[in-house]
């Protein structure tokens, strides 16, 4: 009984209420200014409440929002390590790349800067006994175009200089024989200086400098190349780095040592500059 | 004595007007864009469904009127609809069991399509808006989903806190 009293009161709730809200839906038409007077109160109540949850909503979305993007910035963080890790790899192997290219440009730089000089290439065929060239047969001679007083050269060093030639094969005089000397120029300053074989020195495969005047900058590490005063060599070939250099006791000069370009030791092939220094003389 | 009795309404009332808040307020800081789930349509069935067609009527009625005073145009038309779909799912309770979560997700669905099939048919069809398809997918669809979502995470609450004022509220009578 009580259950079925309660289901007519909710029935008729649902009457009273149906009909509460058409009332409402009536005013909202028919009586424009009682409904903006109720949404006017409404809203004076929930507005605050809404602008409080608002600012609210703002600051955590602002906090979200900055752990979101640190959690980025560790992820990127994390990609970068590791893309660092990858460059300093690659970066260790270009270091040694450059090195590379640097030491095959400056062996290079030669025969760029002389792109005219016709060469010849030549095998070593023949050597004196002993661990260091001194003189030497290359297997192209007259044949070939070789003539005397040629510059041989080897790796962008100077080699040394074609003495004889015969058909099909020429004698190379390397630069570190004894007594043999070549007119130097250091490549910073300009300074000449004479470049000596020394057979006392070819154990230690050094060749002897000379005649370096007091007064001038060459250093050690500096470049020597053939100077343009030479009678035979064609200038500016590279002979080697200064190393040791100190003071003659004539007080006028300097003197040192000089670490040849070329590896004398390992020479094998070599290339002949077909193109002789024109010293404008008888010939 | 009175208190007691009037608690549970009071508590309900209470929700529906935070959820109102939080329908209003919350929901749009995270997006203006994504539909947002219908939580005075959660509350309105879920209360519904758990409490018996007086309950769904008096929620609904509540939430649509606080639907009407939080926005929209007209005053007591959703708090018309609103209890008719409380009632409804009221209706619906004594056929099935009220411990399952399945049925409810599928209730408040099914309540939210309604009321959004009503209300596009009232300002969109009536205005020769007619591709429902679109509407459905677009807006429908993601607020269905949402609101079910919500639905899957607060039903047993819901259900707890109703039994528990329920037996509060008996033990006043006792």
């Amino acid at each position: 009984m009580k259950k079925l009293n309660h289901k007519i009161r909710t029935k008729h709730m649902l009457w009273i209420l149906s009909g509460v809200c058409i009332a409402l839906i009536g005013i909202s038409f028919l009586l424009p200014g009682v409904r903006n007077a109720v949404k006017t109160g409404a809203a004076y109540v929930i507005t605050p409440i809404q602008r409080g949850i608002n600012h609210m909503g703002m600051w955590f979305a602002d906090k979200t929002d900055s752990f979101k993007k640190m959690d980025e910035v560790i992820a990127e963080n994390e990609r970068l390590k590791q893309r660092v890790d990858e460059l300093t790899e690659e970066n260790s192997m270009l270091v040694q790349n450059r090195y590379e290219l640097e030491r095959l440009r400056e062996l290079l730089a030669l025969s760029n800067d002389y792109p005219d000089y016709d060469t010849a290439a030549a095998k070593v065929i023949a050597k004196e006994s002993g661990n260091w060239f001194h003189s030497f047969n290359i297997d192209i001679g007259k044949n070939q175009g070789i003539e005397p007083d040629m510059n041989v050269i080897s790796g962008g060093g100077l080699v040394g200089i074609v003495t004889e030639v015969y058909e099909n094969s020429a004698v190379v005089e390397s630069i570190i024989d004894d007594g043999y000397n070549v007119s130097g120029k250091c490549a910073s300053s300009s300074d000449l200086c004479i470049v000596n074989g020394d057979l006392s020195l070819i154990e230690s495969g050094l060749l002897r400098i000379t005649n370096i005047m007091k007064d001038s900058t060459v250093k050690e590490g500096d470049m020597i190349l053939t100077s343009h005063i030479s009678s035979k060599y064609l200038p500016g070939i590279l002979i080697g780095y200064v190393t040791e250099l100190t003071e003659d006791s004539n007080d006028l000069t300097k003197s040192g040592y000089l670490i040849p370009a070329v590896d004398f030791e390992h020479i094998e092939e070599v290339l002949v500059i077909k193109q002789l220094k024109d010293t404008g003389g008888e010939k | 004595m009175f208190l007691r009795s009037v608690l549970r309404k009071i508590i309900m009332t209470g929700i529906v007007i935070l959820a109102a808040f939080i329908q209003t307020a919350v929901f749009p800081l995270f997006s203006f864009q994504i539909p947002y789930p219908n939580l005075m349509i959660l509350l309105t069935s879920v209360f519904g469904f758990i409490a018996g067609k007086r309950e769904g009527m008096y929620t609904g009625f509540i939430c649509g009127l606080c639907a009407d005073l939080f926005g929209g145009t007209v005053l007591g038309f959703s708090a018309l609809l609103f209890m008719y779909l409380g009632y409804m799912n009221g209706m619906i309770r004594r056929f099935i069991y009220e411990e399952d979560i399945i049925f409810p997700i599928i209730l408040v669905a099914a309540t939210d399509f309604a009321y959004n099939f009503i209300y596009f048919v009232l300002n969109f069809m009536l205005r020769n808006r007619l591709q429902f398809g679109y509407y459905f997918i677009h807006t429908v669809l993601p607020e269905i989903i949402f609101t079910a979502v919500l639905v899957l995470f607060s039903y047993k609450q819901f259900l707890k806190l109703h039994k528990r004022l329920l037996r509060y509220e008996e033990g006043s009578e006792t």
